[in-house]
């Protein structure tokens, strides 16, 4: 009876099927980071006063990427015309809207909105707003930022990185990113189980 | 004369027993311990309920960049303050080439006259950008905190689903931890970007991922369990899965882990289509491929879970049956003792 005791032991402890898990390859990872789907872009519009609404454009289309559909609409119907830096935050602090900002060029705050994926406006071209939408790098590595213009919304824009940053300062170094977690990425299937 | 041994045991061997007994379940003890972390090596999950997530505070806000002496450039205050309300509309659409010099239409910008003290350098008026093709572009990497995206329709089981998540405190400490985004059929961010990926046929889903999109766990609507604690229980198994083959080195036969466990993915196809009916477990519970193995109908005992899921337990089936083997073991040895002193006795 022991001896059986014993076979049983040595047959059963720790006996187990494993079940092996398998990692998947990763699909191209999209650009832009911040990759606003064409059909959802605003396109600039005249506001009453006759004036370019490129500041409210930039700003729907940054706000449609952190899914906030019913805030974009709001900005669409109320919103237009010609706008400025202050006046703008003080719209913004009046609809209780959290937002960062910065008004030195600071790239480093662009660089924080690219690494949260949210993206940003920002003061571009001559009397001009646009929509920050993420760095890109080429086959050699260099860095370019991706620019969404509200005027040519078919495609994005890229700019060498030093080029950028120094024009940028130029037309007077503002952005703003609204606080709020940003679309998800596009997901796929990383690891198997077999 | 008879055949029986008749025991008589003074005071002084009833002590030496007990401490025979107290030695010998000492010893099973440490046997079973040892054996627990020879034979089962697969790490377990951290007794902490909250999961180790990728630390969210390590991203040095902005605002703390703003007292660093740097080397900014130059900012153009007079643009800086101007009106935006640049207008060509219809704008003519710019030719776009490699290398590409892009004409921009604008007005002139008068520059800002100064009367110094000192001469100054006069603000620049800034150049036209020159928009380039970017021949192999690809995104800048991103590492940021993981992902929980929940696909919701009007179904009670979504009203739940929400609900949890804000009622569960595990789920309600893991929200805070991640980002977090609720799509709904008619969210214009879902129709454009993610129904190809998660049909709404499959709603209620919840979808958990690293910030690249990498999948950690992803559940449909049959297969989300029925109660908050096993979906947190799910998303923490998936996680440890997908953590240890993000970071582990791939062996010859391409299994980065070796684990017991019952995979919610399986209904999961390759293209992240989560289907409904899978022939082989049409009431939504599906079984593993694992044989049958002693002990398999012991956890169905102990299991409260009212569905027959073989949900992943830190103490598998084989598991359970070695705890009750070595607990044999303990007892045989303690009989073996009583034996011995019962000789000793006579």
């Amino acid at each position: 009876m022991f001896r059986f005791i014993c076979l049983l032991l040595l047959v059963t402890v720790g006996c187990e099927i494993p079940t092996n898990v398998y990692p998947l390859p990763a699909p191209v990872a999209e650009y832009p980071v911040c990759n606003l789907p064409q059909p959802m872009r605003q396109q600039n519009w005249s506001g009453k006063l006759g004036q370019g609404s490129c500041v409210y454009a930039s700003l729907i289309n940054h706000v449609r990427w952190l899914n906030m559909p019913e805030f974009a609409e709001l900005i669409r119907r109320t919103r237009g015309d010609g706008e400025y830096a202050a006046r703008l935050m003080a719209w913004l602090d009046s609809q209780g809207i959290g937002y960062e900002f910065t008004e030195r060029g600071d790239p480093r705050f662009l660089d924080q909105c690219a690494y949260e994926r949210k993206g940003c406006i920002l003061w571009w071209k001559p009397y001009h707003c646009c929509t920050f939408e993420g760095w890109v790098k080429d086959a050699e590595g260099r860095q370019y930022a991706a620019v969404l213009d509200n005027n040519y919304i078919n495609a994005f824009e890229y700019i060498p990185r030093e080029q950028f940053v120094r024009l940028w300062a130029g037309y007077g170094g503002f952005a703003l990113s609204i606080k709020n977690d940003p679309a998800i990425p596009l997901p796929y299937r990383s690891y198997e189980e077999r | 004369m008879s055949n029986y041994v008749h025991v008589k045991l003074a005071p002084t061997n009833w002590l030496g027993l007990a401490f025979l007994s107290g030695f010998t379940v000492m010893l099973g003890t440490a046997l079973f311990v040892c054996a627990m972390i020879v034979m089962h090596p697969t790490a377990k999950v951290a007794s902490n309920d909250n999961l180790p997530l990728p630390n969210y505070s390590q991203i040095i806000p902005y605002r703390a960049f703003e007292n660093e002496a740097t080397a900014l450039p130059r900012v153009n205050s007079a643009a800086l303050n101007e009106i935006k309300q640049q207008q060509c509309i219809p704008c003519r659409q710019p030719q776009v080439r490699y290398p590409s010099q892009v004409y921009y239409p604008s007005p002139v910008v008068n520059p800002v006259v100064v009367t110094p003290s000192q001469p100054v350098s006069p603000i620049a008026t800034p150049s036209q950008p020159t928009p380039v093709n970017v021949p192999g572009a690809r995104a800048v990497p991103v590492t940021q905190k993981c992902v929980i995206a929940l696909f919701l329709d009007n179904s009670p089981r979504a009203k739940q689903l929400e609900q949890w998540f804000t009622t569960d405190p595990q789920l309600v400490a893991l929200r805070r931890n991640v980002s977090f985004e609720v799509y709904t059929p008619d969210n214009a961010l879902y129709r454009t970007r993610y129904a190809s990926i998660v049909p709404v046929h499959q709603f209620p889903v919840v979808l958990f991922m690293h910030s690249d999109g990498a999948h950690i766990h992803a559940a449909g609507s049959n297969v989300i369990p029925s109660t908050p604690a096993e979906l947190y229980s799910d998303l923490q198994v998936g996680y440890e899965k997908s953590k240890s083959v993000r970071s582990a080195t791939i062996p010859a036969d391409g299994a980065v882990i070796r684990t017991k466990t019952y995979s919610f993915d399986e209904t999961i196809h390759p293209s992240m289509q989560l289907q409904i009916q899978d022939p082989r477990c049409p009431d939504g519970i599906c079984p593993t491929d694992d044989p049958w193995r002693p002990g398999d109908n012991v956890r169905d005992l102990f299991n409260s879970a009212k569905d027959a899921k073989n949900v992943v337990l830190w103490a598998g089936a084989a598991e359970i049956v070695t705890y009750v083997l070595v607990g044999l073991v303990a007892v045989l040895a303690l009989l073996v003792a009583v034996v011995l002193v019962m000789k000793l006795g006579k």
